[in-house]
């Protein structure tokens, strides 16, 4: 267990900026909800005059933007972008920064098998979401609380704020994935940010094409919250896409470390 | 007993080659070193038996038990200095010690006790950061960290580069203090100096295949000479070539100069035919026996 908590201890620190971040978006956006709700007809107004095409590119849906959680759901999207950005940097980083800073030779040589280290780290990163997330929800709840005027369905806001848990999972597992596949990777950012922004644009091209297979491609859109509103549920198919792709990106991950070879230091 | 038996371990790293078909025998209580030039594959046979790298064949025990199996179980009585230690920079000393402390089963108590043994021995401040500290206090670092757990086994891959002599000689004298509580010592290293004053056998690797495993005192011993004469005429280089056993053979003006390994009347016998104004029969030192095996 001893890597497990020299882990948490090392990423605790950026984990709570990460969590200021994350709490502040979701804060910050509904403070102005109170405000906003005031004027509600003039702006349904506003909006019905734009075209379909730009509403849809900045996944705005009409129907649901006035209530506190569908306000919210327009949020959420960048939020999943900066938690997905923190994830793919997590798992990513607490694997390769063992070979980039040349340490694996300090850790692999120490009497521990390769699967146990990886369970340790792994575990590490999850304890790091999940306080990250339980921040999260306890936020949003409470902003959501103190700015919407109308009652709101905690349960169905509830599923809507941990669909960033599921979001980052999958970012988790492919950055554990990759950082194990990927022989030599200097700085994580050169990875993270590229496969983050791209299956976001991904995502926002497949809104302004109405295109669903593009859906399956993009962690981005398995969550959808208007569904949630609707059937109190996640799309089923979705969510197991989403757990099955986590699950073999950490499949992948422990099979590729496990037979790494961790050549000398030169 | 054998603490370590490799026989016919192989690593291909794709197609390029790392070790073929290497066989060696390291018994208990040794101090034994492993010379070769960079590139060998000293690192490759090190990494494959701590488990860094697996090999593409053959096999390897430590303490009699199979490295591929038993990698926990074996690295909890090893102690492994690499050639340039790297370690997490934000920490300090003493909680890089503690952290790798906190793997073994030892009693950790024990093993802080040690921790400050060694580091008020090596003259080193555990109180300081890992990024503040110099190379050759990084090397001590990881001399602390090799030795804390104080294993069976001491595996040094070409340790005491950054280590200023005076530091050497107390790494060294550590290291004799290791031995004589038990500790079986393999030593690599491109130096031959410091293997010739610790080891007592040595395995010479070449291109991926140990070529000679012999005593220090077999390899030292005097079926090795090197000739120095000095000649009234210009001698033809074709009188020596034909004997066997003359290596390194140089004739530059009236100066000869060459190594001999075998039975020294072959080259008396030949010496008498040349006029000589001097001759100079002196012991080799390591550093050209080894140059000679590697022509």
């Amino acid at each position: 267990m001893n890597i497990y908590f020299q882990e948490v201890k090392n990423y605790f620190r950026v984990t709570m900026v990460w969590i200021a971040a994350l709490s502040l978006m979701s804060f910050g956006f509904l403070s102005m909800f109170g405000s906003f709700s005031g004027d509600v007809e003039n702006m349904k107004h506003l909006l019905a005059g734009y075209p379909p095409q730009v509403l849809s590119a900045l996944n705005l849906q009409v129907g649901i933007f006035f209530t506190a959680i569908g306000f919210f759901a327009y949020i959420l999207t960048f939020i999943w972008l900066v938690g997905a950005m923190q994830a793919m940097n997590l798992g990513m980083g607490i694997l390769s920064k063992e070979i980039a800073g040349k340490t694996a030779d300090f850790l692999l040589t120490k009497p521990v098998t390769r699967f146990s280290m990886l369970t340790q780290k792994l575990f590490a990163t999850l304890t790091l979401l999940v306080i990250t997330n339980i921040c999260f929800v306890a936020v949003t709840m409470f902003s959501v609380n103190m700015f919407s005027k109308d009652p709101f369905d905690g349960y169905i806001l509830f599923l809507s704020t941990l669909t960033l848990f599921l979001v980052q999972l999958i970012f988790l597992s492919l950055g554990f994935a990759l950082a194990a596949l990927i022989p030599k990777i200097k700085t994580v950012l050169s990875y993270t940010l590229p496969t983050v922004f791209g299956l976001f644009i991904l995502g926002l091209f497949g809104n302004v094409l109405g295109n669903e297979e593009i859906y399956y491609l993009t962690p981005f859109k398995y969550f959808d919250v208007s569904y949630i509103i609707r059937n109190s549920s996640y799309q089923s198919k979705y969510l197991w896409l989403a757990l099955g792709l986590t699950l073999v990106g950490i499949i992948v991950g422990y099979a590729a470390f496990i037979n790494k070879d961790i050549e000398a230091a030169n | 007993m054998n603490v370590i038996e490799i026989k016919k371990l192989t690593k291909y790293y794709g197609k390029s080659r790392g070790i073929v078909d290497l066989d060696l025998t390291i018994e208990e209580g040794e101090v034994f070193g492993f010379i070769g030039p960079n590139g060998a594959g000293k690192s490759t046979t090190i990494r494959t038996l701590l488990g860094l790298i697996h090999p593409t064949s053959g096999s390897a025990t430590i303490f009699g038990k199979d490295i591929k199996e038993f990698g926990p179980e074996i690295r909890e009585q090893v102690g492994y200095l690499p050639s340039e230690v790297f370690y997490y920079d934000g920490m300090k000393v003493i909680d890089l010690l503690k952290y790798s402390a906190s793997f073994y089963k030892k009693d950790q108590k024990v093993i802080e006790r040690r921790i400050g043994e060694l580091a008020k021995l090596l003259d080193l401040d555990l109180k300081k950061k890992i990024d503040d500290l110099s190379y050759g206090n990084k090397k001590k670092v990881g001399i602390i960290q090799g030795l804390l757990h104080e294993p069976k086994l001491i595996i040094l891959d070409e340790p005491t580069g950054g280590l200023d002599p005076l530091m050497q000689q107390k790494f060294f004298e550590l290291l004799r203090e290791e031995n004589k509580r038990g500790a079986t010592i393999l030593f690599s290293s491109h130096i031959l100096g410091e293997v010739q004053k610790m080891c007592s056998r040595v395995a010479i690797i070449k291109e991926g295949k140990i070529i000679k495993t012999e005593k220090i005192s077999d390899l030292l011993e005097n079926n090795t000479k090197r000739f120095k004469l000095e000649t009234n005429k210009i001698t033809d280089k074709k009188v020596l070539e034909g004997i066997k056993g003359i290596s390194d053979l140089t004739v530059q003006g009236k100066e000869i100069n060459f190594l001999f390994r075998g039975h020294i009347n072959e080259v008396t016998k030949k010496l008498a035919t040349i006029d000589l104004l001097n001759l100079e029969v002196t012991e080799p030192d390591l550093e050209e026996i080894f140059l000679h095996y590697y022509k």
